[in-house]
């Protein structure tokens, strides 16, 4: 490459503070009312926090209401329909708006810093999410004044679900609200684990990244093969509900048990995909306060795999009570009892790592040592309930209230008020008071134990959960009290912490670089600059503030990569998965408002189709796709490629269009996660298709195969001509691609033309059968998978004819050649699906 | 000097493995007591328990192999911290070794509970 852009050799005088000026610019966000355009996740991730913290305040209000209304016997404040609504959003709130968001928000805040990063590697995305997040927040939040809000229960299962039971838009506002915000979740996903594998600072390989980042890394993954499962259900239940698709009807050959089963693949997961950051920030904060390095790291990352993997074989043990097969209850059983393995290691880790160091009792180690207790008493009760005898015993009492709430107020919440009272002089700059910290942690603490620990007892005496009142004279009133009263003192808890934080942002005295004398590289400069880092140094210690003294002086003064913005472009390091060896240079984009407007588009979508406005939500769908085609318009590579002098004797390419730039690894994970999509319609296809009563003498006109078999070939023509033309551009010749892409397009065209017009080879109506239905659906699945492949391959079809594409720069192509093979691979699994198993049958 | 992993995913191969099982045996059984094959026998065997001891056993020994692959191939520890590949290297090691152990033990728990009790009950 002959445009190597280097920073000038000749230092003048002025040269460090130039270089100083023109990173700050470059990464500066705008103030005002345009600070809504920032996407730096400095602001992206701290708009995440805020935001869930109000969610937090919103639903934890509800809870209040809700042990005010049980207070005493036979209360009669709320009506029992009010009472319904009003703990389904207390749980829906916190499971969904609150846990799972605010710690990614403290993830986007932490990571980059964390890692040796400037920013996320997209920027844009992780805005692009916030925005799904708040208003597919406020789209569930707005049934609440309407007085219609969901009421069946957190997990909503059907038939009360069902249209013949909730006839009214409450479990619509469930189920569009959360699916409109679970974007945020695999966006947010998407992103983090580009982050992780490839833009970690020099010399971070694997082992000496931050515990932090390693439980990221494993949450993050868990929510992309965990909340499929959960988004399909609520397709399939909203479909349902919306278009009389009787997946879960048993007159039309549903079952209601299929939205468990979907259901709680995604919700055991999703108690560790809540438990896994809290860990990780626990793993920060104590070490910096036992003063000592962590204990046993390999341990935990063992620890932190094993919950990621075996949470995942625990979904069954939530419907005991359904009557399943003995055999299977017993390996669930078995399953459940393993996770304890990995869970008691985790503490160890760090009750040892307290026992070596020399701790010094500030609030964040408060708040670490009430997660320690919590959660173990949690862990204990877990293991009971996982006994399935005694789970039937106090299935769906109040012993099941308080379990979780140990497990997740302990797992959750305390490590979330460690987390928040260790990084505010990062956030703030400035010290939280430790009185006020101390006394917010005891009232916290004994407020939560008031509160539920009598809960236990309620439930063994048989006290039912989600029931709006109970009868004098059971020997409940006592402990119902007591519960009541320490609800209040943990919300009086929380309030003290609020004063703190603005205590904090006023009159804080001012912390200076590392306050707490921590391990990691957050730490290296409070308050941080917007560049995070004014040169990306090189990593040689899992703590590197413990044990490279010189690195803050060096970075002052730009030793390491990248000190020089090249006249303003916002540069930054990636670097391979393992060793973390530099290997290019990304050039990330500054503020727009294109995520926003992106995210209104598909609001739009959710919105009218909340209200049944099935044309408008069309148009919705419409206008997303023109607003991400906008986003994703090709732009001139002019200036944004070539190599560039990293640091002296460090020659890197410039990501911009190079086939192993983070959008690959990008397109990967997005992939995997809608082969688990498609693999939960699979599954519903599976499991309806085995209960099925008359399923030997199948019922249904079986679906013709001959029109499926020609769309099918078209698909996979349309693969091997692509597969041709990259092949073509990698050794450097442009026009098979300039060619392919128009054909390959035309070819699925015709197929999905041809697929629709001929869609009445499907069999029945979706309307008359379950497994109609779910062909129907899985048709619809490839369908839209095939109108994107097209999007995907005009737009790199543009970039060919504009000639952006050269023999080593051609990241639009693959992209839209992997993504059209595996549309093809879809089509393929898709026809076995459909026209193997009446063959069987 | 013995052959450092190159990448790092063979860190949770025990665990995938893990899974495969776990998948198939709860698919396997589920299946077999709706459509009541579980009845059927196989000189004198129950299908379903071979089919169970045999996935178990399909499993369980690529694990335990790994495992003790990956435990003997561990680079001695260094002292220098520059020696960046050695360092990781015996980190993924045994990493991947305690994986194994964990999940080797996982899949047992999964596999003999069926064995034991009559299925489909
Ligand atoms: C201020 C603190 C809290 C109080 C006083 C509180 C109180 C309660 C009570 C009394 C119930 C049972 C209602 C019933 O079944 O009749 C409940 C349910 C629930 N709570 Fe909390 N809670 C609090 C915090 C939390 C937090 C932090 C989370 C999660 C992170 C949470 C998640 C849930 C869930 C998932 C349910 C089940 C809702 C359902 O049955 O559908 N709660 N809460
Ligand atoms: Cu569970």
């Amino acid at each position: 490459m002959t445009d190597i852009a280097s920073p000038r050799t000749d230092i003048p005088q002025d040269e460090p503070a130039r270089q100083r000026d023109e990173l700050d610019a470059a990464w500066r966000s705008p103030a005002g009312w345009r600070a809504i355009s920032a996407v730096n996740q400095t602001y992206v991730g701290r708009r995440f926090v805020i935001t869930g913290f109000i969610y937090f305040l919103i639903a934890g209000i509800l809870g209040l209401v809700i042990r005010v209304q049980l207070a005493v016997p036979e209360n009669d404040l709320l009506t029992p329909e009010a009472y319904n609504q009003i703990f389904t959003m207390h749980g829906t709130m916190m499971m969904f708006l609150f846990a799972v968001p605010i710690l990614e928000g403290v993830a986007v805040y932490l990571l980059p810093p964390m890692l040796g990063a400037r920013d996320l590697p997209f920027p844009r995305l992780s805005a692009f999410g916030y925005w799904c997040y708040l208003l597919g927040g406020l789209l569930l939040l707005s049934s609440l004044p309407l007085g219609l809000a969901p009421d069946s229960g957190w997990f909503i299962y059907p038939p009360l679900s069902s249209t013949l039971f909730s006839p009214g838009m409450n479990v619509d506002f469930w189920l569009l609200g959360i699916t409109f915000m679970e974007i945020s979740a695999i966006t947010a996903s998407i992103e983090l684990i580009v982050a992780i594998l490839k833009t970690r600072a020099p010399g971070m390989s694997i082992d000496r990244m931050p515990l932090f980042a390693w439980y990221i890394l494993i949450t993050a993954f868990m929510i992309v093969f965990g909340f499929p499962p959960l988004i399909m259900g609520s397709i399939l239940l909203e479909l349902e509900r919306a278009f009389g698709l009787p997946f879960f009807d048993a007159a039309k050959g549903g079952h209601p048990l299929l939205w468990q089963h979907l259901f709680w693949l995604f919700g055991h997961p999703e108690v560790y995909i809540i438990f896994l950051p809290a860990a990780g920030i626990m793993s920060m904060v104590v070490p910096t306060f036992a003063r000592h390095p962590i204990v046993g790291y390999r341990w935990l990352v063992l620890a932190a795999v094993g919950m990621g993997f075996l949470s995942f074989g625990l979904w069954v043990h939530h419907m005991f009570a359904t009557g399943i097969p003995q055999l299977s209850l017993a390996f669930f059983s078995a399953a459940s009892t393993l996770v304890a393995i990995p869970s008691g290691i985790q503490v160890f880790g760090w009750i040892a790592t307290l026992w070596h160091g020399r701790p010094r009792f500030d609030t964040p180690l408060l708040f670490a040592i009430g997660t320690i207790v919590t959660f173990v008493i949690g862990g204990f009760t877990g293991v009971m309930v996982a006994i399935v005898p005694f789970d039937l015993q106090v299935h769906d009492t109040h012993f099941v209230v308080a379990h979780f709430h140990y497990v997740l107020i302990g797992g959750a919440v305390f490590p979330l008020f460690a987390g928040i009272h260790y990084w505010m002089p990062l956030a703030l700059g400035r010290m939280p008071s430790e009185r006020l910290g101390r006394c917010s942690f005891w009232t916290m603490f004994a407020g939560f134990h008031l509160t539920f620990f009598p809960l236990h007892w309620l439930g063994l005496i048989g006290m039912s959960r989600r029931v709006y009142t109970y009868l004098p004279g059971l020997n409940l009133e006592l402990g119902n009290l007591i519960a009541t009263g320490g609800a209040f003192l943990f919300a009086l808890g929380v309030l003290l912490a609020m004063v703190n934080i603005l205590w904090t942002a006023r009159s804080g005295t001012p912390s200076g670089d590392n306050p707490w004398n921590a391990g990691t590289l957050e730490w290296l400069k409070v308050p941080t600059p917007a560049c995070n880092f004014r040169s990306i140094p090189v990593i040689s210690s899992r703590d590197p503030m413990w044990d490279q003294p010189k690195l803050s002086k060096a970075v002052e003064l730009g030793v390491g990569f990248l000190p020089d913005s090249l006249g303003g472009r916002r540069l930054m390091m990636g670097t391979s998965a393992t060793d973390a060896r530099p290997e290019q240079v990304l050039e990330l984009p500054g503020p727009t408002y294109m995520p926003l407007v992106a995210a209104l588009c598909v609001g739009v979508f959710f919105v009218s189709f909340l209200l049944k406005l099935y044309a408008m939500a069309a148009l919705g769908g419409l206008l997303s796709v023109a607003a991400f085609l906008v986003w994703m318009w090709p732009t001139s590579p002019e200036g944004r490629r070539g190599d560039i002098v990293a640091s002296p004797g460090t020659v890197l390419p410039t990501a911009h269009g190079h086939h192993a730039a983070p959008g690959s690894t990008a397109l990967n994970v997005t992939l995997a996660a809608d082969a688990a999509l498609y693999g939960s319609l699979a599954f519903s296809l599976f499991f309806l298709w085995s209960y099925t009563p008359d399923r030997m003498g199948t019922p249904l006109p079986s679906p013709s195969a001959w029109p499926a078999v020609l769309d099918l070939c078209l698909m996979l023509a349309g693969s091997a001509v692509l597969a041709w033309a990259e092949r073509r551009m990698r050794a450097g010749a442009a026009v098979p691609a300039m060619l392919g892409l128009p054909v390959a397009m035309g070819l699925a065209t015709a197929a999905l033309a041809h697929g629709l017009l001929s869609s009445g080879h499907l069999g029945l109506p979706a309307q008359e059968h379950a497994l109609a239905a779910v062909l129907w659906t899985l048709f619809g699945y490839q369908a839209i998978h095939a109108g994107a492949a097209v999007l995907i391959a005009g737009l790199a079809a543009v970039a060919a004819w504009r000639g952006h594409f050269t023999r080593g720069r051609h990241l639009a192509l693959r992209i839209a050649v992997r993504f059209w093979h595996y549309t093809a691979a879809l089509w393929a699994v898709g026809f076995v699906l459909v026209h193997i198993p009446p063959l069987l049958g | 000097m013995p052959s450092v992993p190159k990448g790092s995913a063979i860190l949770v191969a025990p665990a995938i493995l893990w899974s495969a099982h776990f998948l198939f045996v709860y698919v396997f059984v589920s299946l077999a007591c709706l459509w009541g094959w579980h009845e059927a026998t196989v000189m004198g065997v129950r299908v379903v328990t071979a089919a169970v001891a045999l996935a178990t056993a399909a499993a369980v020994l690529p694990i335990a192999l790994l495992g003790v692959r990956a435990w003997r191939s561990a680079p001695g520890a260094t002292a220098d911290p520059t020696d960046t590949r050695s360092r990781r290297g015996r980190f993924i090691a045994q990493v991947t070794a305690a994986q194994s152990a964990l999940f080797a033990f996982s899949t047992i728990m999964v596999g003999v509970p069926t064995l034991m009790r009559p299925p489909c009950v």
